[in-house]
């Protein structure tokens, strides 16, 4: 089962402390896989294999346009996060998963599972999408062959502690893509940045942000073939994770005893 | 024992992986489970735990080098040479992905084994890694026959190598050397994550709450007729079984009307009275335990309490609860009686004040007093039910008056069944 909560609009920092939180959570079972849904501020990040010189503007110039730089350690180089744009953030135990084969899910299986939903989800709004072998991400473009797809909607860049996965992906919905221009987007220069409402055929078919988000989370749970729940807030998901629960009743023991007067069946 | 430390499997189709940072050196100590080093790959970024706990002896691949899967990048736990440092590389471009070669040991032609000893039983997942589970694959070996040598149990490659090499040899062996008996190992099995959940919150339970218990006798003969006469009908009209559950819960639910103390929970300085009873109803699960709650119970009919439980009961078996079904309880009900015993002392199920342990339902001789004050001694139904509280909040005053209120409801029971 995969919990999701939408939080609306967070700011960098405080996404990251609470991924390290709910990282936490997870290790110790309290919580189940969760996703979180949400919008950051204008804000550029830097992976594991990013490369300053990737980032084209200088730090006066962020500066001035309010443009927050992060160093982090998800995998990926730089990418860009701003209003419009859907961030997803699984926080899942990939030893909780298995992968269609039977085998465990790798993190690299996941990624591709992630790339699965997000291209599902562009399938919603009849917009379709792919993959570039090589290049993690999904890519919109003028056919759904390999060459046919040229523009990138969406970038995913995942860290993996003892088996939870933290950090995930970067849909652009109504992202203003000017702001991209900061930056080479992942390090690639020649294939430009795309967003959802440039992709649409009728922009009535453009879904307001949070609906986005919801069947976004709904995508998830058909790709990796589980009941989504959502959770109303993080207070409620902090509740729950506090639970207690008492004793157990083996099944098995029931049936072993098998008194005709059985004395109680929940 | 020298643990080795493998490149891990980063998807289906990967091959192999590139070490980007070591976070121990040589000489480091590390725990298991501790993140020793990263690959990066793909968008991924990858922190690996130690498989062991020990001294990280030795690095075979520094930072930046390319491995295939399954190859020993560090060894925990070896000798004690003088191990050379990682020195950090220049950044290698990654080879073109190679199918595994490790695939060719398994090639040389080896008899399957004919006669298997028994498996050996584990509520653990086997732990293996890729290769050896696909010479076992290859060869028709069930991993559960071969007991590994690595760490919590883990079969390595030579543990089933061994295995193919000598397994028909292990009955005549035996039969040779039956005078030298070894001691038997202990077996140390990492918990699973619901059982240190559990452990946890029990252990929680009780540092928190002074408990104290109240063990009450009651005569259920009453309830016992009632039942099997309306079961019947009651299943006709209402679609669930009858089971005693709704009868004791409704009991229950007329004590705590009556003596509310046992509906609250302590708050800071303050006692929270509940204004509603949401009556949780432990149920077991093949996979854990959970409490599935019955919200607002006492505004429920005798049979709209049935209908509920055994909907909870279902949906919780069915893992088809919403989360909100199962939090939020004031009061739970948990069967102890189920193995045989006489009743439990259950943990209270935090923040609740008040925990009922249901007993085993039996058939006892016990002494009635007639009208006159004649005694005699008479066959009767008799469950023994143990009302686990908070002695912070309950006296055992509160406990008992509670405790008489549920015997009585359920001993002169009188309200209708349907």
């Amino acid at each position: 089962m995969i919990e999701y909560i939408y939080l609306g609009r967070v700011p960098y920092d405080e996404a990251l402390t609470l991924q390290g939180e709910l990282v936490e959570l997870r290790r110790a079972g309290r919580i189940g896989n969760t996703l979180l849904l949400l919008e950051h501020p204008p804000v550029l990040t830097l992976g594991r294999n990013a490369d300053r010189s990737n980032v084209l503007a200088s730090d006066a110039m962020l500066a001035s346009r309010g443009v927050t730089l992060h160093h982090i350690n998800r995998g990926g180089d730089v990418t860009y996060h701003g209003p419009g744009q859907i961030i997803g953030y699984p926080i899942f135990d990939l030893r909780s998963m298995k992968a269609a084969s039977g085998n465990r899910l790798g993190p690299v299986d996941f990624v591709r599972l992630m790339e699965e939903a997000l291209i599902r989800f562009c399938g919603t709004y009849g917009v379709r999408a792919g993959r570039i072998p090589g290049l993690t991400g999904v890519w919109c473009g003028p056919s759904v062959s390999e060459s046919g797809l040229d523009r990138k909607i969406a970038a995913i860049g995942i860290h993996v502690s003892r088996g939870i996965t933290s950090h995930g992906f970067a849909f652009n919905l109504t992202t203003n893509l000017s702001d991209f221009q900061l930056i080479n987007p992942c390090g690639i220069t020649d294939k430009p940045v795309t967003s959802l409402n440039l992709e649409v055929s009728d922009s009535a078919r453009l879904p307001a942000f949070e609906a986005a988000a919801h069947e976004a989370a709904r995508q998830f749970g058909m790709v990796f073939a589980q009941p989504i729940l959502a959770v109303e807030s993080l207070h409620a998901l902090r509740a729950r994770a506090a639970e207690d629960t008492p004793l157990q009743i083996p099944r098995q023991i029931e049936q072993l005893v098998g008194l005709p007067d059985h004395p109680v069946r929940a | 024992m020298p643990t080795d430390v493998v490149m891990p499997q980063m998807g289906e189709s990967i091959f192999e992986g590139t070490i980007t940072k070591w976070l121990k050196k040589p000489g480091d100590a590390v725990e298991k489970d501790e993140p020793l080093f990263e690959i990066s790959t793909d968008k991924v970024d990858a922190e690996i735990p130690a498989p062991a706990s020990g001294i990280l002896s030795e690095i075979k691949s520094p930072e930046g080098e390319t491995v295939t899967i399954n190859t020993v990048v560090a060894v925990i736990g070896g000798s004690d040479e003088a191990a050379a440092s990682a020195s950090p590389a220049a950044a290698v471009e990654l080879a073109p992905a190679a199918p595994m070669q490790a695939v060719a040991l398994a090639s040389a032609a080896v008899p399957v084994p004919q006669h298997q000893p028994a498996p050996i039983v584990s509520d653990e997942p086997l732990r293996s890694s890729p290769l050896v589970r696909r010479i076992a694959r290859e060869h028709n070996i069930d991993l559960g026959h071969i007991r590994g040598t690595g760490s919590a149990g883990r079969i390595n490659k030579d543990d089933i190598l061994r295995y193919i090499a000598e397994g028909p040899k292990t009955s005549a062996s035996a039969a040779k050397t039956p005078s030298a008996v070894a001691p038997l190992k202990d077996e140390l099995v990492p918990m699973s994550r619901m059982r240190s959940i559990i452990a946890e919150r029990m252990l929680e339970s009780r540092r928190t709450s002074p408990h104290a218990y109240s063990i009450y006798k009651i005569d259920m003969t009453r309830v016992v007729r009632l039942r099997e006469r309306t079961r019947a009908a009651f299943e006709q009209r209402h679609g669930v079984k009858l089971t005693f559950m709704p009868f004791i819960a409704a009991a229950a639910i007329d004590a705590l009307r009556q003596f509310p103390i046992a509906n609250a929970s302590l708050e800071g300085t303050g006692i929270r009275y509940h204004g509603n009873i949401h009556l949780g109803i432990a149920v077991a699960l093949e996979w854990g335990l959970i409490v599935p709650v019955v919200r607002q119970a006492e505004t429920l009919s005798f049979p709209a309490l049935a209908r509920t439980i055994a909907d909870l009961a279902e949906r919780a078996r069915t893992k088809k609860l919403k989360p909100e079904e199962a939090s939020g309880s004031t009061f739970t009900l948990t069967n102890s009686g189920v193995f045989g015993g006489e009743y439990g002392t259950p943990i209270l199920n935090q923040p609740e004040s008040a925990i009922l342990a249901i007993g085993g339902l039996k058939k006892e001789p016990v002494v009635l007093t007639d009208a006159e004050g004649n005694d005699t001694i008479a066959i009767r139904s008799m469950q023994t039910h143990c009302l686990g509280f908070d002695h912070r909040i309950i006296d055992g005053a509160d406990a008992g008056k509670f405790m008489t209120a549920f015997k009585d409801a359920l001993e002169n029971w009188n309200r209708p069944v349907e």
